[in-house]
């Protein structure tokens, strides 16, 4: 390729990135402007407690045993999950997971652990805690609805 | 008075910036900060004061606006104020366009981002890794105070080895604001993707026209997968913003030399080392890319490059020492396993389709037209026989992109469902940096382009008119 026909070939492309750049715009402006519009108009009106609870709907994980819970916990408490397992709407996660990882968000500063042996507080999603087998000082069911929270007889 | 506080914050981080780029050697007197500068102050002033947080996190110090208030004190006061001596750096080039033109795209950018700051202000946290990584540590900082508990170092706790500087960043926003709100991530995300808008239009200045780098930045900001993931609270966005500043500074001190943009570049770099485990890639890969390109056509540099990449592989010895004391085990895949012949053999069936789910992603239209952008970028350099330039682009994102495709490979999750939660995102910062890299691979073309045009003009209104 003769000098002159780089140059031109390089002028060319040159300006075919700028052309790019702003075809690339056009596309996605108009796209990326209609998003944002549909986030704000989503949650403008969410207070600061919505905005904590949407994780729980978004992942069908249920937020008033969750609330329940929360009530029920003192800083400082070791909590356990207890959940059966079974699917849920997150793609390779199951259910028990799903509610374990949402209370270890949600449930903070209270500690997650991982039997029920390290827990002082026993959180119970579907099963009644009295199944582990485990010496309880109180246990308090949700009404009728399916949550308990038993706290470990030290 | 929560929102003041948080403004506060803000002004706390471009001031601390402000002074860190004065340690680093540039100069300018305070008026350069009227411009682009400031946005380069600002994500200087994240990266440094993120890399700090991050690191006394681990030894369980928290910061938080009683402890950066003094630092910005000393650095305004004795750093700034006193009139060191800089070190030699380029002019932004002379534009001799239309100033309408050229200022275009930086009002649609502004607007863009202007909008996104009041459309995302109440949004919760939706996406899983969003909730149950980062808004949970940052929490956790919050809450706890830092990391001398089981929320980063027990298995009930799962996973841990994602470092610490984004949600140490978080928990002195929440800090400052006095509570625990999980729209501080998008918004305090926006802030950053709109100072880095104005920090890479800084880094490129003295290249590129502001025109070409107006473009660019415009088309990178408004890609559907840029805006989206700013309104996700994940990490991804701040690693690319990270990797993007540090690799298109690295590019420019190829060209220039001038040792402020290298540290720059270092500092850059060392902040995404501790964004993201794959932060260590991407840095890796520049390194990799830097000093390979050094040594076959400069090797007189090699020392300063080797010392400065060597400090941001020195930032992640902390974390890599916490890891270790506590036994942190990293659930998907075992680093080991890309040096063992006989496991990559056993898996090599993944390849195939990591590779082409990550190229899928990388060419998917939420980036709109950056991959054509990329690859025009890399066309022109070769064309204007900027070989060196097209070397370091060229590896660093062929190194990042099978860096990738390795961790997909070593991964023990079944690689489709690896692809659906993380495929669109850990793509981004090779789309973003490699964009990034564009208006600067193609600048002498471009200005060679725009010079042409102008004589054009000149030649048009100089011609004698035919009656």
């Amino acid at each position: 390729m003769t000098e002159a026909r780089l140059r031109t070939a390089r002028l060319a492309v040159a300006g075919l990135l700028a052309v790019t750049a702003l075809a690339s715009t056009l596309k996605t402006y108009p796209e990326s402007w209609r998003f944002l519009h549909r986030e704000h108009a989503q949650f403008a009106g969410d207070t600061a407690q919505d905005r904590l609870e949407e994780a729980a709907y978004a992942n069908g994980i249920p937020i008033d045993a969750f609330n329940f819970f929360r009530a029920h916990l003192r800083r400082g408490d070791r909590y356990y999950v207890s959940a059966p397992s079974s699917a849920s709407f997150t793609p390779g996660v199951d259910r028990s997971a799903a509610l374990q990882t949402f209370g270890r968000y949600y449930l903070l500063p209270a500690i997650a652990v991982t039997t029920p042996g390290q827990a002082t507080v026993v959180l119970s999603v579907g099963t009644d805690p009295k199944t582990l087998g485990i010496p309880f000082a109180d246990d308090i069911q949700d009404g009728t609805n399916p949550f308990w929270v038993a706290r470990v007889a030290q | 008075m929560s929102l003041f506080w948080l403004v506060y914050l803000q002004i706390l981080y471009a001031v601390i910036g402000a002074g860190l780029l004065r340690v680093l050697g540039f100069g300018g007197g305070l008026r350069s900060f009227a411009g682009f500068r400031l946005g380069l102050a600002y994500v200087a002033g994240v990266a440094g004061v993120g890399i700090l947080a991050a690191e006394l996190a681990l030894v369980n110090i928290k910061l938080s606006l009683f402890e950066l208030t003094p630092i910005a004190i000393v650095l305004t006061v004795t750093l700034w104020l006193r009139a060191a001596k800089a070190k030699r750096m380029e002019e932004p080039l002379a534009d001799d366009g239309p100033v309408w033109l050229s200022w275009a795209p930086l009002v649609a950018l502004t607007a863009l981002l202007g909008y996104a700051l009041f459309a995302v202000g109440h949004r919760p946290l939706l996406e899983w890794d969003g909730w149950a990584i980062w808004g949970l540590k940052a929490r956790a900082l919050y809450d706890l105070g830092g990391t001398a508990n089981p929320v980063f170092t027990s298995d009930a706790y799962p996973p841990l080895q994602h470092p610490l500087l984004y949600p140490s960043l978080e928990a002195i926003g929440f800090r400052a604001m006095g509570a625990f709100d999980p729209a501080l991530f998008h918004v305090q995300l926006v802030v950053l993707a709109a100072a880095f808008s104005f920090a890479l239009l800084d880094v490129l200045s003295p290249r590129v026209p502001l025109l070409l780098a107006g473009l660019v930045t415009l088309a990178i900001v408004s890609a559907s997968a840029t805006i989206e993931q700013l309104s996700s609270a994940l990490a991804d966005i701040p690693l690319a913003i990270f990797v993007a500043l540090g690799v298109v500074a690295l590019a420019r001190w190829l060209d220039t030399n001038e040792t402020p943009v290298l540290a720059c570049a270092a500092l850059f770099l060392a902040a995404a080392v501790l964004t993201k485990s794959e932060g260590t890639l991407f840095a890796l890969a520049a390194a990799v890319a830097l000093l390979g390109t050094l040594a076959v056509w400069d090797r007189r540099r090699l020392l300063r490059a080797g010392l400065a990449m060597g400090a941001v592989l020195a930032v992640l010895v902390p974390w890599r020492a916490f890891i270790a004391a506590h036994h942190l085990p990293n659930p998907e895949y075992s680093i080991g396993n890309a040096a063992d012949p006989g496991y990559l053999s056993d898996h090599a069936d993944r390849v195939g389709p990591a590779a082409s789910g990550l190229a899928d992603r990388i060419a998917s239209g939420r980036f709109g037209f950056l991959l054509v952008l990329i690859l025009l970028g890399l066309a022109t350099a070769l064309l204007s026989r900027r070989y060196r330039q097209v070397a370091f682009a060229g590896a660093w994102l062929a190194l990042s992109f099978l860096g990738l495709v390795l961790v997909y490979w070593i991964s023990n999750v079944p690689v489709d469902l690896t692809l659906v939660w993380s495929g669109d995102r850990t793509v981004t910062t090779i789309v973003l940096g490699g964009t990034a890299l564009a208006p600067l691979l193609a600048a002498p073309a471009w200005t060679d382009l725009s010079a042409a045009a102008s004589e054009m003009r000149r030649r048009r209104a100089s011609a004698p008119r035919s009656t």
